[in-house]
């Protein structure tokens, strides 16, 4: 019974990795423009699609696929930003349109995915084969292949944003958007970055996890509330919160399906969403600015 | 140097600038005085390209300053401390000071700028790793000083730089204004201590209801009866 508590810990460490690695893209996006991208979850869902056709259809090892996914879907959302959010921000009072431009462009992105790839669910063989045990904790080293790189990536994310020029420059609007302006920072320029990089970040999360999910049109839909779930428990905005959020969640929600059943998975999520809310409603770290 | 002619400034349908002209001559200090809400920020703020004029021109040694985009203004050589300094509260001083270069050709120079901001305000560099919102309101005001002079600028633009400050301490800011005017940096100042930035400087503007009403030596505006009376409580 121990031993599979631990595996369920490891597992939900797992998945609260990839919850943080979508989590924190939100986060950043609402971070530096105060907005919600509801398109999160499609950007998600292609890079599930990239990866697949670029080792079926080009032949390519995981370790190049995921990174080309990567660069494909950070040039989808400069796409994004520059064509469908930027006119709108550029009216002025069309403050909140943005937001639900991203509602419709997740619902066209869904459907022209069906489209495009078809509704047959697709599966992409494990990059790893085999598992192995460690101290009688028997573990798939595709999962501790998530693990790795999901926390590599991170901790990469938030050196970037710590210590890069442009790292500073997305953290400076967050925090000032006129006095960015002042010391000549392309605000503009940050959004479209903080897009593309929220989008490759959500790519790379659904590569790792194709081989245990299957890749489909409407994949994005539930992360992205889980996602959002994983937002409001950490507080919006804030890197750290999106980290320890997903982790809470992902290790949450694997207890539940030992202790409960399967079934019971969303429902903790969800009670822990609104156990948060009503005890503290700005998440663990508050509101506060990158 | 910075020659503003007859701008019109609108917020919505509010006007807050009706034909503002004024000069800036290289090495001056000059100063735009006024009661709270006659234009004073707006003026800046314009200047800086954070608002656009519906009429008029804006020429910085020839550059139309008002068909320039906000962020690249500062990489013309005018800095801005804004009104309140609105440093990044969640980043240090250091980082603070840094974005201070970020669009200009002081980026590659940037440590050694920093040394002599340091020289300027030696407790920043106490401060350095602390977060610049943990500042006290003086701390504040150097290092939103010193961020402006990161950038190298010609021309520095200062909003209520005494704003909330004890009075040694406006004192010892205004001292620090003469000493970067004196390096050879030309000074635009904004300010409600009017007996304080008339006295220092070289012309002066009164604004009125977005209207220049006024303008002169800075001791000849200082002797005029109603600026006495309006601005100087005498």
């Amino acid at each position: 019974m121990i031993i599979q508590l631990i595996e369920q810990i490891l597992n939900g460490l797992v998945l609260g990795s990839i919850y943080a690695l979508v989590a924190s893209g939100l986060s950043l996006i609402w971070g530096s423009m105060k907005m919600l991208n509801f398109a999160h979850g499609e950007l998600y869902m292609l890079g599930g699609f990239a990866t697949y056709y670029a080792m079926t259809l080009l032949g390519l090892p995981w370790w190049l696929a995921i990174p080309l996914a990567m660069a494909l879907v950070l040039l989808v959302g400069f796409g994004i930003e520059k064509l469908t959010i930027e006119p709108l921000l550029r009216r002025p009072g069309w403050d909140y349109t943005p937001i639900i431009a991203t509602l419709g462009l997740s619902i066209f992105l869904q459907n022209a995915a069906l489209l495009v790839f078809g509704e047959r669910f697709k599966n992409l063989p494990y990059f790893i084969e085999g598992s192995g045990t460690y101290f009688g904790i028997r573990m798939a080293y595709q999962r501790l292949l998530i693990l790795v790189v999901s926390v590599a990536v991170i901790v990469l994310f938030a050196q970037f944003l710590q210590r890069s020029k442009l790292g500073m420059a997305l953290r400076a609007v967050a925090q000032d958007r006129d006095a960015a302006t002042l010391q000549g920072i392309d605000v503009r320029g940050t959004y479209m970055w903080t897009f593309g990089i929220s989008g490759a970040l959500a790519a790379l999360a659904s590569a790792m996890v194709a081989p245990i999910f299957a890749i489909n049109p409407w994949m994005g839909g539930t992360l992205l509330i889980k996602a959002f779930v994983v937002c409001v428990v950490g507080g919006l905005g804030d890197l750290r919160g999106a980290i320890l959020g997903g982790i809470l969640l992902g290790t949450a929600e694997s207890l539940a399906v030992v202790l409960l059943s399967s079934e019971w998975k969303d429902v903790v999520s969800f009670a822990i969403l609104i156990i948060v809310l009503w005890v503290r409603p700005s998440g663990f770290f508050g509101t506060k600015e990158w | 140097m910075l020659k503003v002619d007859a701008i019109d400034v609108f917020y919505g349908d509010a006007q807050a600038l009706d034909g503002v002209s004024l000069q800036v001559h290289e090495g001056e200090i000059v100063t735009l005085v006024g009661s709270n809400g006659a234009g004073k920020t707006t003026t800046l703020r314009t200047l800086s390209g954070l608002l656009r004029p519906r009429k008029g021109a804006i020429t910085i040694s020839g550059t139309r300053l008002d068909k320039t985009p906000a962020h690249k203004v500062v990489s013309l050589g005018v800095a801005h401390v804004p009104e309140g300094r609105c440093l990044f509260p969640q980043m240090s001083v250091w980082e603070n000071l840094t974005l201070g270069a970020y669009n200009t050709s002081a980026w590659n120079d940037r440590a050694e700028v920093m040394e002599r901001v340091f020289r300027l305000f030696p407790v920043l560099k106490a401060r350095s790793t602390q977060l610049s919102g943990t500042l006290s309101g003086g701390e504040q005001q150097m290092c939103a000083i010193g961020r402006a002079l990161m950038a190298r600028p010609k021309l520095l633009m200062l909003d209520e730089p005494s704003l909330g400050l004890a009075p040694n301490l406006v004192e010892m800011i205004f001292q620090v204004i003469a000493e970067i005017n004196q390096s050879g940096i030309t000074i635009l100042l904004v300010e409600q201590n009017a007996y304080l930035a008339l006295q220092m400087a070289d012309r002066a503007y009164v604004l009125e209801n977005g209207r220049v009403t006024l303008s002169g030596p800075g001791r000849e505006v200082a002797a005029n009866e109603n600026v006495r009376q309006a601005y100087l409580g005498l």
